[in-house]
């Protein structure tokens, strides 16, 4: 297995370096693989989650994703285009666009026609069961149905990474086992890797490999 | 959905926010485009009254009088003149005019008189009645819209000044101005203002083939030190200044309407930055560049301020036209809607929906993905 992700020696402070949200990580994940990242509020997993997917940039060492050097590449926008997929625990979804528009979003930022935007938006709701609301607005769906949109939305640029922030974090069990499923489903079918972000110890054993983090250190990577 | 129609679902995603900020901007354009109009009303009118009888230019004095009753606000001169005129190479015929703003019933109105022969080359514009016969004293014919106003008829007396009148035959010709006014013979009108043989205004025609500019010329380098020639409104002081003072309070209020529209749409575009923060996050976390957001944000300005300019020049129309309508406006007065009057409310709006949305833009452009996604 090749690695998608070189981590060297990272280190993330905030407000003049008195929060030290990442103190030295160093990591490598498989293509393909599917990891979950598990810690405690403010151990710095969702900052971790971050600089992989390049929404932040560390103080120190170096981060590698598919090929691009995170510290260096002033690509970053291309990047999170082609490469990543993010769901986030929110689903963030835009309220006056329906369905598919809104799976629609991540296309507009390459050169694409609007029929084959529509075209790909479309599959991507039938993979995740949604095609049949793809004309209504997003404040008609359940919270799970909401999810399930934002899954879509990330995979609609066949990323090579989809990384996901509590993912299931304001959904009930139900509902979280539902997403969950899908998102390990889709990334078995697309070989996607799948990097989930979690406090809950049920979900993080789902994975393959399990990273802890505390106070900005991973203390455990098996 | 193209990038266009997601910006312009994006404009009205807060109808009753957008609704606000396009009526404040819509004022400012309705204000422009009305100004525009009325402006442009003067400019037709005058040029109309300039080439009246089909003349190809008319001759005025270089003597201003601005207290005087020539509505151009010009001395009088001798008919003496005609005969220098005609004499010019290139003239085919000159035809004296006296012009006068007079009490007729009560009301100020232009009063002009014309030699019988001019008069009479007018037969087709009467619509009611006979034309002034030639050496009567007392025959006026009225415009239509002054005849509305007066509410007098053929047949009825007119009081100009001091003197009485018959009404002999109502015309029209289509230009507000000219309806509005009264027309006599030459003489009768010379004798009434105590002006005998003066002329406010000589009307030019040309020979067939000759070169109209070239004609003028020769009179203005001939006699430019008394005469001077008009072939547009900028030839003349007095409405010179009038159109320049509504070009200069239209530029006024169009300064305004960008301080103040670009105020209004600055504050719309920022509540909008504000409340779609995360949305933004959302879209950097995506993939979308700092150019597309900036885009998308801007066109959201420019749209709306479109927006505005359409509602704003519809309310331009429809206010002038229900003032002139009513009768406010006075009936001299008629608005002229022209293509570049829109296009200057539209300007107007694009500058404001650019200077507006700029500084939102950048905003929400520089927001860096994890701040955006954090925003509460």
């Amino acid at each position: 297995m090749t690695s998608i992700i070189k981590i060297s020696n990272l280190k993330k402070s905030y407000e003049n370096g008195n929060i030290k949200a990442l103190n030295g990580i160093d990591l490598e994940i498989d293509e393909g693989d599917f990891v979950s990242i598990i810690g405690q509020s403010g151990s710095g997993k969702t900052t971790l989650l971050n600089m992989i997917g390049a929404l932040d940039i560390g103080d120190e060492g170096s981060v590698e994703v598919a090929g691009y050097n995170l510290n260096k590449t002033k690509r970053l926008n291309d990047f999170r285009s082609k490469k990543i997929g993010f769901v986030f625990q929110l689903h963030n979804l835009i309220p006056n666009l329906s369905v598919v528009e809104n799976v629609e979003i991540p296309l507009y930022a390459r050169k694409m026609s609007g029929e084959k935007r529509k075209k790909k938006a479309l599959n991507l709701l039938d993979l995740v069961g949604l095609k049949d609301k793809a004309k209504i607005k997003p404040t008609r769906l359940s919270g799970g149905e909401r999810q399930r949109v934002a899954i879509a939305r990330a995979l609609v640029n066949e990323p090579s990474i989809i990384l996901a922030d509590e993912p299931t974090g304001s959904l009930d069990s139900q509902t979280s086992n539902d997403i969950l499923k899908l998102l390990i489903d889709l990334h078995e079918k697309e070989n996607v890797t799948l990097i989930i972000v979690t406090h809950d110890l049920n979900i993080s054993k789902l994975a393959n490999r399990q990273i802890e983090v505390l106070d900005g250190k991973i203390t455990n990577f098996k | 959905m193209s990038f266009l129609l997601l910006i312009f679902k994006n404009t009205f995603r807060n109808k009753v926010r957008s609704f606000l900020a396009v009526i404040g901007i819509a004022i400012g354009i309705a204000t422009i485009v009305g100004l525009g109009a009325l402006s442009n009303g003067i400019i037709t009118s005058f040029d109309k009254t300039m080439h009246v009888g089909g003349a190809d230019f008319s001759i005025l004095s270089k003597q201003q009088n601005e207290t005087g009753i020539n509505p151009y606000g010009t001395s009088t001169f001798s008919e003496d003149w005609l005969n220098k005129i005609k004499e010019i190479q290139g003239v085919k015929d000159a035809k004296g005019i006296y012009l006068a703003t007079l009490p007729v019933e009560g009301k100020l109105l232009a009063v002009g008189g014309f030699d019988y022969k001019d008069l009479k080359s007018r037969d087709n514009s009467l619509i009611d009645g006979r034309n002034i016969s030639e050496n009567a004293n007392n025959e006026v014919i009225i415009g239509k819209l002054a005849s509305e106003s007066l509410n007098k008829g053929v047949g009825d007396e007119l009081s100009i000044g001091e003197d009485k009148f018959e009404i002999v035959g109502i015309s029209e010709s289509g230009n507000s101005n000219q309806d509005s006014s009264i027309y006599t013979l030459l003489s009768v009108i010379q004798k009434m203002v105590k002006d005998e043989k003066s002329l406010s205004m000589i009307s030019v025609y040309v020979e067939k083939g000759a070169d109209i500019k070239g004609v003028a010329k020769t009179i203005e380098d001939k006699y430019g030190e008394n005469i001077s020639t008009v072939t547009s409104v900028s030839d003349v002081k007095r409405m010179d200044d009038l159109v320049n003072m509504i070009k200069g309070v239209s530029l006024a209020i169009s300064l305004l309407a960008i301080i103040i529209g670009g105020i209004g749409i600055i504050n719309t575009m920022i509540m909008t930055v504000f409340e779609r923060t995360r949305e933004i996050g959302v879209l950097k976390a995506v993939g979308w560049s700092r150019t597309k957001i900036l885009s998308m944000i801007l066109g959201e300005s420019i749209v709306l301020t479109l927006f505005s300019a359409v509602i704003g020049s519809i309310i331009g129309v429809i206010v002038l036209e229900t003032l002139v309508a009513i009768g406010i406006m006075g009936n001299t007065l008629n608005p002229v809607f022209t293509l570049e009057t829109f296009i200057q409310g539209f300007e107007v709006a694009i500058l404001v929906g650019l200077i507006g949305g700029l500084y939102p833009a950048l905003r929400a452009s520089k927001l860096t993905p994890t701040e955006a996604l954090r925003y509460e």
